[in-house]
């Protein structure tokens, strides 16, 4: 009897260890503190679609979305990769932890069964994160997927061309703006803004870098004043982007999502 | 004979491993194509097939011509094989391990002449009493069956009388024949052409029903669906569906026919529907586990993600898979289904360990590039141009020296380097060592 008694104890002890991780597991973290500060409630919400909005001009920002996808799957979950044109280069997931064997790729073309696929991939609680790039979107398509990841209890990471009136329309929980920062040698920079958010560091620039040899991220506070320092300085467009921000970062308590695209279409 | 003592001796010689499961599988496949001149087949191996030949003179003409067309059936097949016909399966196996084709027996007295000059080997004995009736000097059946039988009961054993008997007809032989397996499958016709799409999905959930009553009487479930849709004038429509883990779930085979079959047209209609499942896998009771459930279910819905994925976006839903490789391109692949937990090859993990780029093109673009010093083949890039944006490098890291797979036939050598240019964006461009021309390769963006 105390045998049995021991083991019932200690599945119960399971059990409940099992049930606490579970229930802290709304939000994740993706180990980088300034960044996980930057986010709603310190840390990224599953079961949410996140936005990584970037300047037209530039390349996708995908080892940012990558960097998200890895905090969000863990150990076990899959990552479902949208890759129309063949491009995602497997080895480069692995080093960053995620094994191949775990990434599903979605490489349909057109772009309503691309929006399927990912809906699919966001409603399955067996993937962690889905990534995809998103050209255009209609406010029912944004909110299916929103709704879809609600159901999946994963994150969605949409990287979508920062154009004023196009990506005006989303339903995502934050919205970055991302841009290639200057590096160097050894590091690779990112400037990260959340330009919505709720509860958020909204407006407030920082910057994501990764060490190329040991493949750590961390993140640090990009001074707006500096104009040196100011990854955006250089960019009209980008500048031109942070200022039709602005009226968000300075009415925080408005607490609607209508704001940002109105200002946007306004700039221009 | 060793191996190596064969192949002195024969320089030709082949040799295979000797596979006695897939040996058995064809042999027991070979029976089931047997099935078609004699619903009794009895396949035992290594290499013995029986036929029940009862009652097949009616349909064959006579005994002999069913022999006849089983000996012809099985040479277009290009098997070598012995076919004998007797009353007894041990007469018959007597007759065709020995050769002895030209005869025809039909009636139990006419099996002692036959197997009268046969060796005693021919009733399917153990090796020991072969060797010891070798060793007596009975080598004929006739020299065996002039012993008197106690005596042979004595010195043999019960086993050698039950083996004189079964050839001769005089004790019963059972034989444990294949079990005739209908394929799956159900189908449906309409009186007229049905253009209602409720309708045909009514009839598919007909057909589902039927199809899941019979996977779930044998214990198995289907691994593949495949639906075909007649049209009264156009050619059948078909649609097959792979499952990644076997099912009978009616309710989920229809969530994913549904998926499949979003696009389907029925113009003129459909006069009948026909499912079958050509795949199907063992399925039993399913265990559920009490700690790790929820990983469990996660997995299975993974699986069912797939399929349906698939169902509608057939080869766009892929799975990642490492290969072990040293040109880049060819060091990742994807693959149709997950395999399952397949360890990474050990060279690869080094492979890891380099950086590589998230992002690699295709097909690597040529760009134009400004090289210090200038004019020389093995410079270091200084600017790119590429698609009209020019790019100045602020740190670039290589060459990284990537040889082409000679034993290919791919002698060009590529020289990687790693650039970062002055706004932030890293690429990784190459120059082929041979001709000094640049590619553009990956973007680390």
């Amino acid at each position: 009897m105390m045998w049995i008694a021991r083991e019932k104890h200690e599945l119960q002890q399971a059990l409940a260890q099992r049930y606490k991780v579970r229930g802290s597991l709304k939000a994740f973290r993706t180990g980088v503190r300034v960044l996980d500060e930057a986010a709603p409630e310190g840390g990224f919400q599953r079961g949410a679609v996140h936005e990584l909005l970037w300047p037209g001009a530039e390349d996708v920002p995908a080892s940012v979305a990558m960097i998200l996808a890895v905090g969000a799957c863990g150990k076990a979950g899959a990552l479902a990769w949208g890759d129309p044109r063949g491009e995602l280069y497997l080895p480069a997931l692995t080093a960053m932890g995620v094994r191949a064997e775990r990434v599903v790729v979605l490489r349909a073309g057109k772009r309503l069964e691309q929006l399927w696929a990912m809906a699919e991939c966001l409603r399955c609680p067996g993937v962690g994160a889905t990534v995809g790039i998103v050209e255009k979107l209609n406010q029912i398509e944004a909110r299916r997927l929103q709704l879809a990841a609600e159901k999946g209890g994963g994150i969605g990471i949409l990287m979508r061309p920062h154009v004023p009136g196009i990506s005006g329309i989303y339903a995502a929980a934050t919205r970055w703006l991302v841009q290639a920062a200057r590096g160097d040698q050894q590091t690779q920079r990112w400037s990260l803004q959340l330009l919505h958010g709720h509860g958020g560091q909204v407006g407030k620039v920082l910057l994501l870098e990764v060490n190329r040899e040991t493949r750590q991220c961390s993140a640090t506070h990009a001074n707006v004043h500096n104009p040196s320092a100011h990854p955006f300085a250089a960019s009209g467009a980008a500048s031109r982007a942070i200022a039709s921000l602005l009226p968000v970062h300075s009415s925080p308590t408005l607490g609607d999502r209508s704001p940002v695209p109105a200002a946007a279409r306004a700039s221009a | 004979m060793a191996l190596a003592e064969a192949r002195a001796r024969h320089a030709a010689l082949l040799d295979f491993p000797l596979t006695s499961d897939a040996d058995d599988r064809s042999l027991e496949a070979l029976g089931r194509w047997l099935m078609r001149f004699s619903p009794a087949v009895c396949v035992q191996p290594p290499r013995s097939i029986f036929l029940e030949a009862t009652g097949m003179e009616r349909l064959f003409g006579s005994v002999k011509n069913f022999r006849d067309r089983v000996t012809d059936a099985l040479a277009a097949l290009h098997i070598i094989a012995s076919v004998a016909i007797a009353p007894t399966p041990g007469a018959a196996w007597a007759l065709a391990a020995f050769g002895q084709t030209q005869w025809v027996l039909q009636q139990k007295n006419e099996i002692q002449p036959a197997l009268a000059l046969l060796p005693p080997d021919a009733l399917r004995l153990d090796e020991k009493p072969l060797r010891l009736l070798a060793s007596l000097g009975v080598k004929t059946i006739a020299a065996l069956l002039r012993l008197s039988r106690k005596d042979l009961a004595v010195r043999f054993g019960a086993e050698i009388l039950l083996r004189i008997d079964q050839a001769l007809g005089s004790a019963p032989e059972p034989l444990t024949y294949l079990v005739h397996r209908a394929p799956i499958a159900a189908s449906l016709e309409f009186e007229s052409a049905v253009e209602s799409l409720d309708a045909i999905w009514l009839a598919v959930q007909t057909l589902l029903g039927g199809i899941a009553a019979q996977l779930a009487e044998r214990g198995l479930g289907a691994r593949a669906l495949n639906l075909t849709f007649n049209q009264p004038y156009g050619l059948p429509v078909h649609k097959q569906l792979q499952l990644a883990r076997p099912s009978r779930d009616e309710k989920a085979m229809f969530k994913l026919l549904c998926c499949a079959l979003e696009n389907l047209q029925a113009r003129e209609g459909f006069i009948s529907i026909a499912l079958a499942v050509p795949v199907t896998q063992r399925l039993d009771g399913q265990q559920t586990s009490l700690v790790n459930a929820e990983e469990e279910r996660d997995a299975e819905a993974l699986d069912h993600l797939i399929e349906r994925l698939r169902a509608r976006l057939n080869d766009d839903v892929q799975w990642g898979e490492l290969v072990e490789s040293n040109l880049p391109e060819l060091a990742c692949r994807t693959v149709n289904y997950a395999p399952a937990g397949r360890a990474i090859p050990s060279a690869l993990r080094s492979a890891i360990d380099v950086l590589r780029p998230l992002r690699l093109l295709p097909q690597p673009r040529p760009l134009k590039v400004i090289v210090m010093p200038s004019q020389s083949r093995d410079g270091h890039p200084v600017s790119f141009t590429d698609n009209g944006h020019v790019h100045r490098l602020e740190h670039i890291r290589g060459p990284e020296r990537i040889t082409g797979q000679w034993w290919n036939g791919r002698l060009k050598i590529r020289d990687y380097f790693d650039v970062l240019d002055a706004v932030g964006s890293r690429y990784w461009i190459f120059r082929v060592a041979q001709t000094g021309r640049w590619f553009l390769h990956g973007i680390f963006q």
